[in-house]
């Protein structure tokens, strides 16, 4: 089924602070059921009450005061909110449910706990791509700002810090969804979970990179069921061998349908693999006839412009590049 | 339960120095308790307990992100938990605030949002004192504490329970 990013955006929107919709939400070691948790204790917390729905109880996660969250029932009377604590800050880890439930709600069904197992479960979809894999802010901003990657898509956080994540554990640690540039944020703000975002409601920061440098490299996952189709004559011209001079140095292109290795090493006529590639990428086509590279490993951004017959190159949004169709 | 227990401890070990009970040569005196309460951040930081009583008996709580969830009781030597009272009075804790973070911003250059908060407590000779340290406040006098905190840590060697 094809995912509906708008869906996706929107159930996030609609429940960015408040359990998903299958009543639920996670702690480290337990599922906590928000049924249960009004009528027993379930948990259990030692300041627990009964919060019955027909007393205008609703569960929320808000700021704690103390640069956390915690998850609590409330309810106004009077004019006067009142609270009960479901669960302190201590243990909450609802992301990859949350992320889960709103991929689900874009028709794409997912129920995944953790985030390695969700970023690698979303980057084997046929419907994705991986547009750039484990790279550093800036790049991942180039990759956000080439309009490829769209509100819907998601963010993999994978920490690098020592001192960082599940006690300096190299994985992916923290997943989020791309809500673009609203709310203030012109880098891009994220959805998520634990801690609660949305881009303009936040009480931390929402900008896609949530953390300076040196905490996490980032994953960029596209879903690419609305991707422009490719003008047929001239996606037709792609497929072979291109040469690519810039800044001094030549790479070898081998062009596929929507994607593309590179070389250093010249090919030879009728060649049609790269034994160890240098990097690939995915290619997009606009109306126009415009096309931006992604390339993964790196970030790169690489537009090719129509001129006459064939393409000029820029890389980066700066360095020019000359190209040459071989064969 | 452990927070009840702490307490008790606490209330009988500040009994117990009130009828004069003194320090004996090297050993720590009895109502000596050195309580290490790490909590959470985003970062999904390991949220665990540790206790260290006067004959070097400690008890730890691993809650949550950890490898070792639940109560274990072990031991150190006295003269590491010597050392640890040492570095407790070479920090001058009795004489830090009671809160660095966002209850007492006074000495925080700025807050980060989601780091861990750390609860030190730190019993001996009739005096006791609890500070809070939230890790997002940088600041005079968290540097000490977090030093001391991982000191307590590394006496204890939580990182096999952790990590």
């Amino acid at each position: 089924m094809a995912y509906k990013r708008t869906d996706a955006v929107s159930f996030a929107d609609s429940h960015w602070n408040i359990p998903a919709d299958d009543g639920i939400f996670w702690l480290s070691n337990q599922s906590v059921s928000i049924s249960q948790v009004r009528l027993h204790n379930v948990i259990p917390t030692s300041s627990w009450k009964k919060a019955p729905v027909g007393d205008g109880w609703q569960p929320f996660f808000v700021d704690d005061g103390g640069g956390g969250e915690k998850a609590v029932f409330r309810r106004v009377v009077g004019g006067t909110t009142e609270e009960i604590l479901i669960n302190s800050w201590d243990g909450i880890a609802d992301c990859a449910h949350f992320l889960s439930r709103c991929i689900s709600a874009g028709g794409v069904k997912m129920n995944e706990r953790g985030v390695p197992s969700l970023v690698n479960t979303l980057q084997s979809l046929p419907n994705t791509k991986t547009l750039c894999e484990k790279v550093v802010k800036e790049a991942g901003q180039r990759v956000i700002d080439s309009g490829v990657f769209k509100p819907g898509d998601m963010v993999g956080y994978f920490n690098i810090d020592p001192a960082g994540d599940y006690e300096g554990a190299k994985q992916y640690s923290h997943s989020t969804m791309y809500a673009g540039k609203i709310g203030g944020k012109t880098d891009g703000g994220i959805t998520c979970h634990t801690i609660c975002r949305f881009p303009g409601r936040s009480w931390v920061e929402d900008s896609w990179w949530l953390k300076p440098p040196g905490h996490y490299t980032y994953t960029l996952i596209h879903f690419s069921d609305d991707d422009p189709t490719p003008d047929p004559v001239k996606a037709a011209a792609l497929p072979g061998w291109w040469q690519l001079d810039y800044a001094g140095r030549t790479e070898y292109y081998l062009m596929r349908s929507g994607s593309v290795t590179y070389t250093k090493k010249a090919p030879t006529k009728g060649q049609t693999t790269v034994h160890l590639p240098e990097g690939t990428a995915y290619w997009f086509m606009a109306p126009n006839g415009e096309i931006t590279f992604t390339w993964r490993k790196s970030g790169t951004v690489e537009v090719w412009t129509p001129a006459g017959s064939g393409y000029t190159s820029k890389i980066n949004g700066a360095t020019p590049g000359v190209l040459t169709k071989l064969f | 339960m452990f927070k009840v227990g702490i307490l008790l401890v606490l209330t009988l070990a500040t009994a117990a120095s009130s009828f004069g009970q003194t320090v004996k040569g090297s050993e720590p005196s009895a109502d000596t308790l050195i309580v290490l309460q790490r909590g959470a951040c985003e970062q999904r930081c390991a949220v665990y307990r540790v206790a260290i009583f006067a004959d070097g008996t400690l008890i730890y709580q691993g809650r949550h992100f950890v490898r070792q969830s639940g109560l274990i009781k072990s031991v150190i030597p006295v003269e590491v938990l010597n050392n640890l009272i040492h570095d407790f009075e070479a920090a001058g804790f009795f004489h830090l605030e009671d809160s660095y973070g966002y209850a007492n911003k006074e000495h925080c250059e700025a807050i980060d949002a989601g780091e861990p908060t750390a609860i030190l407590t730190f019993s001996n000779q009739g005096r006791s004192k609890t500070v809070l340290h939230n890790h997002g406040c940088v600041g005079r006098g968290t540097k000490q504490l977090t030093e001391l905190e991982d000191k307590v840590d590394h006496a204890v060697g939580t990182i096999k329970w952790i990590k």
